[in-house]
């Protein structure tokens, strides 16, 4: 009886701290903080201007080729430079769409991403045919 | 100094009795005796066409109570970079279509030793059937690991090469100086998230590997050869060894570019089932310092995670912590 106490207590213990843990590290992906992710999108070598990149806020994996499932977009500048800034650390899913010239294709391609707090991360988005 | 014999043997009677289970790469139903702490640093390596691969393991083990032992493992490797090799996953391109493949990938290549990352392990011996010189034991294990490499191969290892969680369940018997383990479980390993270089010069591919999930099977035999008969507690143990130990494992998946499947044409990352037969032997000295030395063959088939053969080295040491009795 007493070891069954004793493993009881134990199991509470760990479920508490576990919980706790879970609960601290919680934070929902989104706007409102002061991280910010940034880069160019690729196909290969060659830049591809005026890409538009797609942002899914908590996700790890490609939520799908239906851009209206995603948060926010911006339109990569001439250089194919993007950046989405004011997020919160957590988890990104950034999808790229773009047109390379070269191969008369519509290119496209995505990368998971990790913020911390106030954290500047420089990630580049390689898209494919 | 009988009397003192017996006290020994009541306090490392875990260690001197059931010697010949403890196994040098498998775990036996049996506990860590309680309020003990062990530890055990070992190595296992293998050559790589002209690469030494190593891992080395720090292993910590507690006995919580006299049927639930944890474990803790940290390790550290040469086997892979935190990033995947080249033409692990590829695509060419005939026109305008995109063919995507993967294979080829080079061995040997030469990678620092990194920090792998945790393993932790609980065991519960559930079933305890102790006889003279006998007994027969169960035990049930969970695992869980938060292992941070780039692994390349189908076949999950949960101690250091992919995260995820395990369970399984272990039966030893014994019967004066033969002991026979049986252990099977299961693995669900996790996904490692990495980038492979573009063949073209582009930056980095974001290139996702899932794991196979696994089941392993172990049969583990044990011979404690000398003594023939304890006389002192500081009586030198020999026991030899062979386990068969092996894993049926699914085929791994590859997404690149977050979004393309790539097809898998490689024997590496298929379905695949292997048997190694890995024989050792391992001294006991004053009932607690054990050292273990074994090597590991391929029996059926064979891992594409290892090369063969597979070296090990161990020592391991309990420290006691409860006061003697008088």
């Amino acid at each position: 009886m007493k070891l069954f106490f004793n493993i009881n207590k134990t199991l509470l213990i760990c479920i508490y701290l576990t919980t706790s843990i879970t609960l601290y590290s919680c934070h929902k992906a989104g706007t409102g903080g002061k991280s910010s992710v940034s880069g160019s999108v690729y196909h290969h070598s060659k830049l591809i201007p005026a890409a538009i990149v797609y942002i899914k806020y908590g996700a790890t994996e490609f939520p799908g080729a239906d851009v209206s499932v995603y948060d926010d977009h911006i339109t990569a500048d001439a250089n194919a430079h993007y950046e989405f800034s004011g997020l919160r650390k957590g988890s990104y899913f950034l999808y790229g769409v773009g047109y390379d010239n070269a191969i008369f294709r519509t290119v496209t391609g995505g990368v998971g991403i990790t913020l911390k707090n106030n954290q500047n991360l420089s990630s580049d988005v390689p898209v494919t045919e | 100094m009988r009397t003192r014999f017996l006290i020994l043997l009541f306090l490392f009677g875990t260690v001197i009795i059931k010697a010949q289970e403890l196994y040098p790469n498998t775990q036996p139903a049996s506990s860590v005796p309680k309020g003990a702490l062990g530890v055990r640093v070992y190595d296992k390596s293998y050559q790589d066409i002209t690469i030494l691969r190593t891992l080395n393991v720090l292993n910590l083990m507690y006995g919580l109570t006299s049927k639930l032992s944890i474990y803790g493992s940290i390790s550290m490797s040469n086997h892979h970079s935190i990033n995947f090799p080249a033409n692990l996953a590829f695509h060419t391109h005939n026109g305008s279509q995109s063919v995507f493949g993967s294979g080829s990938i080079t061995r040997g290549l030469q990678y620092p030793t990194i920090y792998n990352g945790v393993n932790l392990y609980a065991k519960y011996r559930f079933l305890t059937l102790d006889g003279d010189s006998r007994h027969f034991r169960m035990a049930a294990y969970g695992e869980w690991s938060n292992i941070n490499v780039a692994h390349d191969e189908a076949e999950p290892n949960l101690l250091d090469d992919t995260k995820g969680i395990g369970a399984g369940l272990i039966a030893t018997g014994l019967i004066k100086h033969f002991a026979a383990t049986l252990s099977s479980g299961i693995i669900l390993p996790g996904k490692y998230n990495g980038f492979s270089p573009d063949i073209y010069g582009g930056p980095m591919v974001p290139t996702q590997l899932q794991y196979g999930r696994a089941l392993t099977y172990n049969l583990s035999l044990g011979y404690l050869l000398y003594p023939a008969h304890y006389a002192d507690y500081k009586q030198l143990n020999v026991n030899v060894y062979v386990e068969f130990m092996g894993k049926a494992y699914e085929q791994a998946k590859i997404i690149q570019y977050g979004i393309v499947d790539v097809p898998i044409q490689t024997p590496l990352l298929k379905a695949g089932y292997y048997l190694d037969v890995t024989p050792g032997v391992q001294a006991i000295i004053n009932s607690n310092l054990r050292i273990d030395f074994s090597t590991g063959f391929q029996c059926i088939n064979k891992s594409y995670a290892h090369f063969y053969p597979v070296y090990m080295f161990g020592i391991q040491r309990y420290f006691y912590f409860k006061n003697k009795k008088k």
